[in-house]
């Protein structure tokens, strides 16, 4: 189902992994090379669910986050319920991906089967951050949001 | 004499010194098995998912061992085709009328090109910015759905000539 909306990107040469995962740590779609295992898809679903968990007591809204790492670059784009990651190499034609990207996430948001898949999913992302993998600013954020001291507004301190 | 690594260098290993002469980390033993006088240093980089870092340590490290001979550069630059930008230009002037073509010359003398020189790397650049000159949302992305297309047609075409 998410494969046939996808297969434009998996055909994009430098692409090593597109994941599809819920802000509760819910896989929906995962398609990999062979170097990427389970543990390294859910480290790399789990940091995105701490930034867009911590982004969402912000103003900030984010409509993508482009990261290079030692070997390539992650795309990562937030939707109502889940959101998507894609892992390319250096080389990555990052306008193609970003193109693709805008086409076929409509596609995918408008599939029935999906919309079914993630009926329950919830809209929520703070609730889910991990708090034992927070640093330490993180982590003095989020006590200020749960204690009630205001929540920022464009990410600098109040 | 090579001063500096580039990504269309091609090596060799050479004759002169046999790799078994110098202490070698496991990735540039990685790095010797793939010379072969034919790819490039980004294609070794890229089949040894080797970061820009390795690529760049690792080849200087093999030529000052004096463990590599230049071949030479690769020759092909790979460009844009005349009648893909007509066709690019054709589609966009669907969307933006008469002013199409104004634009497209404005965006390729962005990118420092024009219509003989634009760079195949560089062609999903231009479609992008094009495709953020049309304001209407949903004839963007029509735009951009068929302009996807074209590019990975394009991308086929250039891996069969390679098989």
């Amino acid at each position: 189902m998410i494969t046939n909306h996808l297969s434009q990107l998996l055909e994009v040469p430098g692409i090593e992994a597109v994941l599809l995962f819920t802000y509760h740590r819910k896989e929906l779609f995962k398609w990999h090379k062979a170097e990427f295992n389970d543990h390294i898809t859910q480290e790399i679903a789990e940091t995105f669910i701490q930034i867009f968990g911590i982004e969402e007591k912000t103003a900030l809204r984010t409509r993508e986050i482009a990261v290079p790492y030692e070997k390539g670059i992650v795309i990562a784009r937030p939707f109502a319920k889940f959101f998507v990651i894609v892992v390319g190499k250096h080389k990555l034609d990052v306008p193609l991906v970003r193109m693709i990207l805008d086409v076929a996430m409509d596609d995918v948001e408008n599939d029935r089967k999906f919309q079914k898949l993630i009926k329950h999913a919830p809209t929520e992302k703070f609730g889910y951050i991990n708090e034992f993998n927070l640093d330490e600013k993180e982590i003095a954020f989020v006590e200020r949001v749960q204690s009630g001291h205001g929540e920022m507004s464009d990410g600098s301190e109040n | 004499m090579v001063q500096k690594i580039e990504d269309d260098m091609i090596f060799r290993l050479s004759h002169k010194r046999s790799p078994g002469e110098v202490k070698l980390k496991s990735l540039e033993w990685a790095v010797v098995t793939q010379l072969d006088g034919e790819k490039t240093v980004e294609i070794i980089a890229e089949i040894l998912a080797l970061s820009e870092e390795e690529k760049i340590s690792i080849f200087s490290h093999l030529l000052q061992e004096g463990l590599l001979e230049y071949v030479g550069q690769r020759q092909s630059r790979s460009y844009v085709d005349a009648a893909l930008l007509d066709d690019i230009e054709y589609q966009f002037t669907l969307f933006m009328g008469p002013v199409a073509s104004v634009i497209m010359d404005e965006i390729l003398e962005l990118l420092g090109r024009n219509r003989t020189n634009l760079e195949m790397h560089q062609l999903s650049t231009l479609v992008e910015l094009l495709a953020l000159e049309i304001t209407n949302e949903e004839k963007q992305k029509a735009f951009k759905k068929e302009m996807v297309q074209k590019i990975l047609t394009v991308i086929r075409g250039a891996a069969n000539e390679n098989v």
